[in-house]
């Protein structure tokens, strides 16, 4: 997991390295597992109360080593917010028994770091999971560490992970108006299906955040009927096919939301997006190697003028964009090892896959798209257009040859009666010319056939018209 | 032979009826050319290619010669050094000038097919939004002549003359008689279009081209031409095109002597440069607009002494004249066509000293025409 460069509280990092060993414990099971965070908040704030914390997955048994990793965390953690202690139960789905161990990650002697707790025996059920539990203070902050909380399962909901159910619950107890959230997994997505590939499934979940205009609001009934408007890029790319790799995968998805006339319920575009970066199906901040990807990338050459990007708080990566065509642009990263729990790759590695399906996410926007993503080189030229064709249908209708009239009319592929559209015909022409060689690929491989005065003369048979005076 | 002058005619020189069938001929071979133009665009377009259309780039000089060791190069009056394509696929400024190239044509195609004629600045207010300012339509007439290999006049897109011509010389001009010869004094327009100029008689020896206004109507004031058989032109500066075509349809036709007066100053350089070699801007008429014998016949900082003029007359060379200069003095057709002139530029940078042909006044008002021209043409002291 990659290290944070923000200036997360220390809950947040433990919650989400908590949960990231959760969901990589679900992947390890190959099975469908449940992942469920719950919050039980006492109704009044006071140093004495504490939020009670439990993150629970049915995945694989717990190694306990994992835990010690923590201990960095702890440590910069002040004992008033944590004193560093989990209460782990887990059981592996060939053990006899459930273990419990409460784990000080304060405490500097190893030896005393772990104390097992009592033991329940399963009776033969077979069955696997752990429930780490801890305590946390119930400070001023803790509204802000549950409404982050809370976009965080938004974000987990995102991927859409296969075999993974995630719910969040948020209890306020002590009181007799106690309030519970829970985030149930569903979605609009009508074509959303468990054998989708983890592709479509972070497309689905992109495009259902894009319509809650970022999770902003639950559900915009107006947008909702709009997810077919939405442009979508999709790029991958991973190194499983060489020798010494260990299987990294990265995913790019694009979702593009058009203008307010799309949209009629976002009155103003925005200009900047905050990209989702997922590292094993799990939000994390984004990595120095791939937010290097994304300022660096040719934003021009597929249309975004990009003024510049910056690292939030919280690790986000923000690009901010330029005279922005589009009424919302939504980019989510996932990188993600085929195997969990493994050694990363490097950021050498990370940067070259990152580009590659960032790349790939552009051209194939691009593609389905041509005319809406056009290189700001294609755009200026495209501007040109109605005043060429305009320039052109002039020096055909105006001409006194009416047999060169015709043959350029039928040139175009028009009628004799259809001079009214030779403008709109060259014009369309032009366009299409400018959307077909928009890259410098196409360009390069569409070797032009030149005009020169010369040419004609060979077919005229005419005298050079310079003249002695 | 005493009380009889030897009148000199433009010679061979055409009926009205062949010059009308002419031009009309040219007219036709232009539109013609344009229409094979558009024909080609649309059979591009049809298919799917952008039209990539090619224009040769000219150069009628650069300024990479060096004093020690002039190094040969590609510039050329005839040939092109290189190519621009204008198409849609690469550069936008060249998808730009294509625009403007095509709807100048248009204009063109209009012009030729009603056989009118309009000003650059007519054709800059048709499309002001496209053409954003005259100079993008001035452009983009080279841009048609190169295109086309033609003159500016053969699109009939006419100048704006400000040449002025006065003494020993008569013609028409279309329906204009201009009989400068029946007043010597009196300054005159230069033709807007040689091509309209019939019926040329002179009686001049030589033709004298002036720098400045002043200078010419100092000459004017003189009677200058009254005593000397002479056709005396200005351009006001850096001549346009009428006055180089005049100049150079004049030596031509009447096989005259051209002698040139400009200050001793880079600017008065450059304009005599402009005459004899031609513009970097019109590299690609070069050729027809230049009058490569034209001589230099003054002012040099060397006269103040032959002259006797006091050292007041001078001033020091402005560090932007010295800049100037210097560009001047790189330039490659000083090394191959006029290392006199060249010479002469480097003692006057060497010297840091300019003045101007009125300094000549100091001594006397009538001092240029009474003295300084006369004698410096009668004794061949010109460059």
């Amino acid at each position: 997991m990659a290290s944070s460069p923000s200036a997360s509280s220390p809950h947040r990092k433990l919650l989400r390295s908590l949960v990231y060993w959760a969901v990589q414990r679900c992947r390890m099971s190959e099975s469908p597992c449940r992942l469920t965070v719950s919050v039980k908040r006492p109704a009044e704030a006071a140093s004495a109360s504490l939020l009670g914390v439990s993150v629970s997955d049915t995945g694989v048994g717990n190694k306990l080593e994992e835990f010690l990793e923590l201990r960095v965390l702890a440590r910069e953690t002040p004992v008033e917010k944590w004193d560093g202690t989990l209460l782990i139960t887990t059981t592996g789905i060939n053990d006899e028994a459930i273990y419990r161990y409460r784990l000080n990650l304060q405490e500097e002697i190893s030896s005393a770091r772990f104390t097992k707790l009592a033991t329940t025996y399963k009776n033969h059920a077979t069955f696997s999971g752990t429930e780490v539990c801890l305590c946390l203070s119930n400070e001023a902050d803790a509204d802000d560490f549950i409404l982050w909380l809370v976009g965080f399962f938004h974000k987990i909901l995102i991927l859409r992970a296969p075999n993974l159910a995630c719910e969040l619950f948020v209890e306020q107890i002590g009181n007799a108006e106690s309030r519970n959230v829970c985030l149930p997994q569903d979605s609009e997505d009508m074509h959303h299906s468990v054998m989708a590939s983890s592709s479509d499934r972070l497309v689905s979940g992109l495009k259902d955040y894009t319509l809650s205009h970022g999770n902003t609001c639950d559900k915009c009934d107006t947008c909702i009927l709009n997810r077919d408007l939405l442009k979508i890029g999709t790029g991958a790319a991973n190194n499983v096919d060489r020798r010494k790799a260990k299987g990294l995968h990265v995913e790019v998805v694009i979702v593009i939301a058009r203008t307010a006339s799309d949209l009629s319920c976002w009155t103003v575009n925005s200009s900047s997006t905050q990209v989702l970066y997922f590292e094993d199906f799990v939000p994390c901040p984004i990595s120095q190697s791939s937010f290097d990807v994304l300022v660096s990338t040719d934003w021009r050459s597929y249309g975004f003028k990009l003024k510049g990007g910056f690292i939030d708080d919280e690790g986000n990566a923000v690009l901010e964009w330029d005279d922005m065509a589009f009424a919302r642009v939504d980019i989510a990263i996932h990188t993600y090892l085929e195997c969990a729990m493994q050694e990363g790759q490097g950021s050498q590695q990370d940067r070259h896959l990152v580009r590659k399906a960032l790349k790939s996410a552009l051209s194939h926007l691009k593609a389905d798209h041509a005319g809406d993503f056009l290189s700001c080189h294609g755009q200026r030229v495209r501007e040109y257009v109605p005043d060429l064709a305009e320039s052109i249908a002039g020096l055909i209708l105006s001409s006194n040859d009416k047999e060169f009239q015709d043959e350029c009319i039928t040139l175009l592929g028009l009628g004799s009666d259809q001079e009214g559209l030779v403008q709109s015909s060259i014009c369309e022409k032009m366009v299409h010319i400018i959307e077909l060689n928009d890259t410098k690929e196409n360009v390069d491989d569409n070797a032009p056939y030149l005009f020169e005065c010369e040419k004609l003369d060979e077919e005229d048979g005419d005298e050079d018209m310079v003249f002695d005076f | 032979m005493a009380g009889r002058e030897k009148r000199r005619g433009a010679a061979p020189l055409e009926g009205d009826e062949h010059r009308l069938r002419r031009r009309q001929e040219e007219a036709a071979l232009l539109l013609r050319r344009i229409r094979g133009l558009v024909r080609w665009v649309v059979e591009e377009v049809a298919v799917g290619r952008s039209p990539s259309i090619v224009l040769h780039r000219y150069r009628n000089y650069c300024s990479a010669a060096d004093a020690a060791s002039p190094s040969p190069c590609a510039c050329s009056y005839d040939a092109p050094v290189g190519t621009d394509v204008l198409s849609l696929l690469h550069k936008d400024c060249h998808t730009s000038r294509l625009n403007v190239l095509l709807r100048v044509l248009l204009v063109v195609q209009q012009l030729l097919q009603q056989n009118k004629h309009c000003s650059k600045r007519d054709i800059y207010y048709m499309y002001p939004s496209i053409f954003v300012e005259v100079a993008v339509v001035d452009r983009a007439i080279n841009d048609i002549c190169i295109l086309f290999k033609c003159s500016r006049h053969n699109l009939n897109v006419v100048p704006v003359v400000k040449g002025l011509v006065m003494g020993w010389i008569r013609f028409v001009e279309g329906e204009k008689k201009v009989y400068c010869i029946t007043n010597v004094n009196a300054a005159f327009s230069v033709p807007v279009s040689i091509e309209a100029i019939k019926d040329v008689v002179s009686v001049a020896h030589y033709i004298l081209v002036v720098e400045k206004e002043t200078v010419f109507q100092r000459l004017a004031n003189d009677k200058f031409c009254e005593r000397n058989r002479c056709i005396v032109i200005t351009g006001r500066g850096y001549p346009d095109i009428p006055t180089r075509r005049f100049l150079r349809y004049l030596v031509e036709q009447l096989h005259l002597p051209a002698y040139c007066l400009v200050d001793s100053d880079p600017y008065g350089f450059d304009i005599l440069a402009t005459y004899k070699f031609g513009s970097l801007q019109l590299a690609y008429d070069a050729n027809l607009l230049r009058v490569p014998d034209i001589r230099w016949l003054g002012v040099f900082t060397s006269d103040l002494e032959d002259f006797c003029f006091p050292d007041c007359c001078l001033l020091h060379l402005s560090p932007e004249d010295r800049r100037k200069a210097e560009g001047i003095l790189a330039r490659c057709y000083l090394h191959k066509e006029a290392p006199e002139w060249r010479s002469e530029l480097e003692a006057m940078l060497q010297k840091g000293v300019k003045f101007e042909i009125e300094a000549l006044s100091a001594s006397s008002i009538s001092f240029l025409s009474d003295r300084y021209i006369p004698q410096k043409i009668k004794q061949g002291r010109h460059l």
